[in-house]
């Protein structure tokens, strides 16, 4: 029979129960960049149930080299419009939302609380580490996928599990405030980079925890040069400022541990 | 001379993926743009190599 997703769910780790739990996703994006491109189709593609997707950027020409949402034609327009468009024709069966804003400290709440997962997207530093810290306040966990040049990686974050956060990566980096304006990217990166990081997202919700990119991340180098995959482990750094704080046991930590006593 | 291998950021910025070289410092004089980025990238034996987040 054909259907939609027939040639997934035939598949044993997949399967129709797995492919049933995609429709329980409630997913939100920040960000519908080059990455986002394949990892947004990606999602969409495989049948999550709902996705948010928030994004204040309109369409350039030298977009188009690796951002597959877009088309010619939509240079100029709202990215929020032209992905909304583009999504809902790739499958009209998922809720798809989108929000033409910038993520801010005070928007974060309101934009996100009615979502269980995040894809983090900042193209800053200071963004990057408010959905860290909006994450570890929220125990959501989020997935960060990241190209440049023709090299990538990517990484989860279970704030549940206390695994290593996002300052725990990249430990000088949290408290760099700019960005450093555009690099070099292709499309065969931000590609790569963006179905990890959807393999990532379908993990949580199929059940595959275990297999998370957690505490560790996987990278792969230039594809056009040596193209290797590897895995670098991270530990959560004890020491890290950011979960460090998120991460201590209640101060009261005796009347806590009495609490689980009969 | 040494084969050192080069990933990620430091193949990015040379577009090569080794360099045979006497030195980490030979390395550095023949790719001033690798000393540039010298905060972002780890070295380990003869493995030159850095994974950035992406800034836009």
């Amino acid at each position: 029979m054909d259907s939609r997703y027939n040639r997934q769910e035939v598949m044993p780790e997949w399967g129709p129960e797995r492919q049933q739990d995609l429709q329980n996703a409630r997913v939100v994006a920040i960000g519908a960049g080059g990455v986002k491109s394949t990892l947004l189709m990606s999602l969409v593609s495989a049948g999550i149930g709902k996705l948010r997707v928030i994004e204040f950027d309109r369409v350039e020409l030298s977009n188009l080299n690796r951002q597959l949402l877009y088309r010619t034609s939509d240079i100029g327009k709202s990215k929020a419009l032209a992905c909304q468009a583009t999504l809902t024709d790739l499958n009209p069966d998922v809720e798809i939302e989108t929000i033409n804003e910038k993520v801010s400290r005070s928007s974060i709440k309101q934009l996100c609380d009615s979502f269980d997962f995040v894809v983090e997207g900042g193209d800053s530093p200071s963004g990057r580490n408010l959905i860290n810290e909006y994450c570890l306040t929220t125990k959501k966990p989020f997935v960060h996928a990241s190209a440049q040049f023709n090299y990538g990686y990517v990484f989860s974050v279970v704030p549940a599990l206390q695994t290593a956060c996002f300052a725990c990566f990249f430990p000088n980096d949290h408290a760099r405030k700019e960005h450093t304006g555009p690099v070099p990217i292709s499309v065969l990166a931000t590609s790569v980079a963006g179905s990890l990081g959807a393999a990532e997202v379908l993990k949580w919700y199929m059940g595959y925890h275990d297999s998370m990119l957690v505490n560790r991340r996987l990278c792969f180098s230039s594809l056009l040069l040596s193209g290797e995959f590897t895995i670098e482990s991270q530990p959560r750094r004890l020491d890290c400022p950011i979960c460090s704080t998120y991460y201590q046991p209640p101060a009261n930590t005796e009347s806590w541990l009495r609490s689980d006593t009969p | 001379m040494k084969k050192f291998l080069l990933r990620g950021i430091a193949e990015g910025l040379t577009g090569r993926s080794f360099v045979v070289a006497l030195s980490l410092d030979e390395i550095f004089q023949q790719f001033p743009e690798l000393r540039q980025a010298q905060n972002k990238l780890s070295i380990t034996d003869n493995v030159i190599s850095g994974f950035c987040a992406c800034d836009g």
